[in-house]
């Protein structure tokens, strides 16, 4: 015997409550971004179990499967590829942008302090997840970062030297550093990721969902169906883009990295290239940079102390640090933009 | 009824007991499984017969590269001493492709962000006229094997 319809509605209910604020409704109140990350959450699963059933996780291997891959071993093989790593690629901007979503409304004060560094964790982890993720076809640029990453690591204090070796799986960058790539991205940063995101999603809900000002007056509608169909269709637009850009675009593939060869100039992951270019720098400047701004991400909903100024955009009392926030996002996308751009042989500057 | 209470009190113990003693043996496990392999030993690190390295030319084997000039053989350290990416070896000596780490010929630095010099290693010949680096001995960037004398 079947459940009855309540008890099979109420799973769904514990993501969403029977009734919500007419404002969830209004796609300026989130632009739908942490919907979005769901929805390329799912399609990463999808694609990255069907992955699992051709990947090695072995030198030589793992790059001979891929270049099986994309040359039509599997059916539609490539394209399983190119819509991971186009999936791959959207949610790093998409939790980044949640983030600057929910810094930009306020969302942080009480008593949604602690989901603010639930997200925090949770953005670690997708980055963590997307940067193992690129080592797994191990070419040359995956050895390359495997290598900057280990030493990178391996300067931060305290811990540093235990997670170089956790990392690494030895003293060097080995086969067990991508034995151990594949370990961290298909089981335990997604295993840690599905636990906080579950936690993510149902503090949300006790906070009396999304954030809103005071002011506002807030008429409730039944979420069945507003904004379960407003879901649905933004999750078939997400769907329907990367499907379109998998078609026109192909996940690159450098030369086999093993055994390992330099490459002139050898690129980090896009998202991690800002750091690369600090770190030509200096290993201070590169290395003291992203953590100063991390610890200003934790301590940020301590500067939250007038919850009335919570869910407008750039609430006047706020304004000030909304601006930072977005002057040093877009600095860090200035830095992105020089070391893809404009950095040649010799990481020397093309102008 | 204390004698119970006693008896409860034992359990609740050993029911904690074991939950403690469980933990630290699963994390011991577990850390034992995913801590790094222990160091290899390094070795002697065979890069070729003498004879194939004629004077002027340049070889690379794991991680040193080998020069052979008017003085000798001698070998350096390819890993960026910055963040270990393989430098290129041109005129001016060697270059990071990573950070753009610049080293003179003697692997000084000549422009960050490195900011140690590359190491250079002793360069052994064996009776078997095989030549092998010595990785756990630096030497000065001077040194040479001077394969005239050696004969």
């Amino acid at each position: 015997m079947s459940a009855p319809r309540s008890v099979r509605r109420s799973f769904f209910l514990h993501i969403h409550p029977e009734r919500v604020r007419e404002r969830t409704l209004d796609p300026r109140a989130t632009l739908g971004l942490g919907v979005i990350s769901v929805v390329l959450l799912g399609v990463l699963l999808v694609t990255g179990v069907a992955l699992m059933f051709w990947y090695v996780p072995a030198p030589g291997a793992a790059y001979d499967r891929m270049v099986d891959l994309s040359g039509g071993a599997l059916p539609l093989g490539g394209l399983i590829r190119d819509l991971h790593r186009l999936a791959s690629d959207a949610l790093v901007v998409v939790v980044v942008l949640h983030l600057a979503r929910v810094y930009l409304m306020g969302a942080l004060s009480r008593p949604r302090r602690l989901n603010w560094l639930v997200g925090l964790g949770l953005m670690l982890l997708v980055g963590a997840t997307a940067f193992t993720g690129f080592l797994l076809p191990w070419d040359l640029e995956a050895y390359w970062a495997a290598t900057v990453g280990g030493e990178l690591i391996g300067l931060l204090p305290v811990l540093g030297q235990w997670m170089q070796g956790l990392f690494w799986g030895g003293a060097r960058v080995g086969e067990d550093t991508l034995l151990r790539a594949f370990a961290f991205h298909v089981a335990a940063l997604p295993l840690a990721g599905t636990v906080l995101l579950g936690y993510h999603l149902w503090r949300v809900r006790r906070s009396g969902g999304l954030a809103q000002a005071a002011a506002e007056p807030s008429s409730l509608v039944p979420t069945r169906p507003a904004l379960t169909l407003r879901e649905l269709i933004l999750g078939l637009v997400v769907i329907a883009a990367l499907l379109a850009a998998a078609v026109l675009w192909d996940a690159p593939l450098g030369l086999p990295g093993h055994p390992p060869r330099p490459i002139d100039p050898a690129k980090a992951p896009w998202f991690l290239l800002w750091i690369q270019e600090l770190v030509s720098y200096s290993n201070t400047l590169g290395g003291l940079i992203p953590l100063l701004l991390l610890a200003l991400l934790v301590l940020a909903p301590l500067a939250e102390t007038q919850p009335e100024l919570t869910g407008r955009w750039l609430a006047p009392g706020r304004r000030g640090r909304c601006i930072a926030m977005l002057v040093v996002l877009a600095l860090i996308v200035a830095l992105i933009l020089v070391a893809t751009y404009l950095r040649g042989p010799g990481w020397r500057l093309m102008i | 009824m204390s004698e119970g209470t006693t008896r409860r009190k034992i359990l609740v113990a050993s029911a904690w007991g074991t939950l403690a003693g469980g933990t630290v043996l699963t994390a011991r496990l577990v850390g034992a499984a995913i801590g790094p392999r222990p160091l290899p030993r390094r070795r002697l690190l065979a890069v070729g017969p003498a004879r194939a390295l004629a004077e002027g030319g340049v070889l690379r084997a794991g991680e040193v590269i080998v020069i052979h000039d008017e003085r000798g053989i001698a070998a350096v350290s390819s890993r960026c001493t910055h963040l270990g990416c393989t430098v290129t070896v041109n005129a001016r000596g060697f270059e990071c492709p990573c950070h753009g780490s610049v080293f003179a010929m003697d692997g000084r630095v000549l422009q960050g962000p490195a900011t140690g010099p590359l190491p250079w290693y002793e360069v052994l010949l064996g009776e078997d006229g095989e030549l092998r680096v010595n990785l756990d001995r630096t030497v000065d960037p001077t040194a040479r094997l001077d394969l005239r004398e050696v004969r």
